[in-house]
């Protein structure tokens, strides 16, 4: 299957949120977040002629997103990390939106935040429920290691929900 | 449901105020990105023509070749400068591949490899270039002691007694210490943390796999 720009385009825009989670994941604030997505989109772009279908779009998605964000993103300035998600959330917060809900995500990338590289990779394929073999090769490892480690980071995960 | 469960369900009900429209996302495609990859490779190809422009800058480089045939190493200076382009343009070469080579459809672990490598092969130009510089400096300093009347008669007046020669010698190892130290922490100026960031993750790699 060869996609054209036009389908390729659709298909970004139905998966964005894959990109909007990386960028929230690996980006602290808003400038640089913003610029994390800008540089996914364009990986993905220049990357799309060598998707050939071997692989589902969104497993895809999330090695070239994850690629670009922990290596090839470089930032232009040192960025501070922040509690501003939490101030945000309740900014935005009105009738309608579930603003306990937001705190407990917003709460969850903190907790995020204070991973590694790697393990950031890994709770962020857990937690969009991605199988182990293609976690393994979305990182390089074996299977039997990414289970190990996610076991691992999910009893870490566990505490912190204590 | 335990907690990690309903938690698991929340991350993937989230929602996202900005939500991109095809056009923005072609939008954003066309813009200029800013790579690690490319800028290290942009940053080879400074280092690369910094290297070709030597000559013209320096303004007795080519008035030197007239020097070095009266130490008997003009066939020497001509073979070596014209060796030298040969191997940069082999490195060029190799830059480039490199850069190519690099896909963000690897796996993190092979593409900060090729990163880690790409970065290797400029550094094997930087050794490469100082080495035949110090090289060919040697070589000129030996000839030179040999046949140009003035550095003879410096080892004269060392012979009778003085100084000078030790001196000189102290003041070349000084210069070429300080050029080393400016070129060290020029480079960690530029790589150092990047490279150190990514040998931290393939480290950590490295472990998951023990």
């Amino acid at each position: 299957m060869r996609l054209n720009e036009n389908d390729f385009l659709k298909l970004l825009v139905e998966e964005q949120n894959i990109i909007h989670k990386i960028c929230r994941i690996y980006a602290y604030d808003e400038v640089t977040q913003k610029d994390l997505f800008q540089e996914i989109s364009i990986q993905l772009w220049k990357s799309y002629p060598s998707f050939q279908g071997k692989s589902k779009f969104t497993t895809w998605m999330y090695r070239v997103g994850l690629n670009t964000a922990i290596t090839l993103y470089r930032k232009n300035k040192r960025v501070i990390r922040g509690e501003d998600y939490l101030v945000l959330s309740e900014l935005k917060a009105d009738e309608e939106y579930d603003n306990t809900k937001d705190l407990q995500i917003s709460w969850l990338y903190e907790k995020i935040g204070s991973f590694t590289e790697i393990e950031k990779a890994l709770i962020l394929l857990y937690l969009e429920d991605r199988k182990y073999a293609e976690i393994a090769e979305t990182l390089g490892i074996s299977e039997v290691n990414a289970r190990v480690k996610i076991s691992r980071l999910k009893k870490k995960l566990k505490a912190m929900l204590e | 449901m335990n907690k990690l469960d309903i938690l698991k369900n929340q991350w993937k009900s989230q929602k996202f105020d900005k939500n991109f429209s095809k056009e923005e996302f072609f939008h954003l495609t066309q813009k200029k990105s800013i790579s690690s990859i490319k800028w290290i490779f942009i940053f080879s190809c400074i280092e690369f023509f910094a290297y070709l422009l030597f000559p013209f800058v320096i303004p007795d480089y080519f008035d030197a070749f007239e020097y070095y045939k009266s130490i008997h190493l003009f066939e020497f200076s001509i073979v070596t400068s014209i060796l030298g382009y040969f191997i940069l343009s082999y490195f060029m070469i190799q830059f480039y591949q490199n850069y190519r080579k690099i896909k963000a459809t690897d796996s993190i672990k092979i593409l900060i490899q090729r990163v880690i490598n790409s970065r290797k092969s400029v550094n094997r130009y930087i050794i490469y270039n100082l080495t035949i510089f110090l090289g060919f400096l040697v070589v000129v300093l030996i000839n030179a002691f040999k046949y140009d009347q003035n550095y003879i008669d410096l080892l004269d007046s060392e012979a009778s007694g003085g100084v000078s020669i030790v001196k000189m010698g102290f003041v070349i190892i000084g210069i070429m210490i300080l050029v080393l130290i400016f070129l060290i922490g020029f480079y960690y100026l530029i790589y150092g943390r990047y490279f150190f960031k990514l040998k931290k993750i393939v480290k950590e790699l490295q472990i998951i796999e023990e």
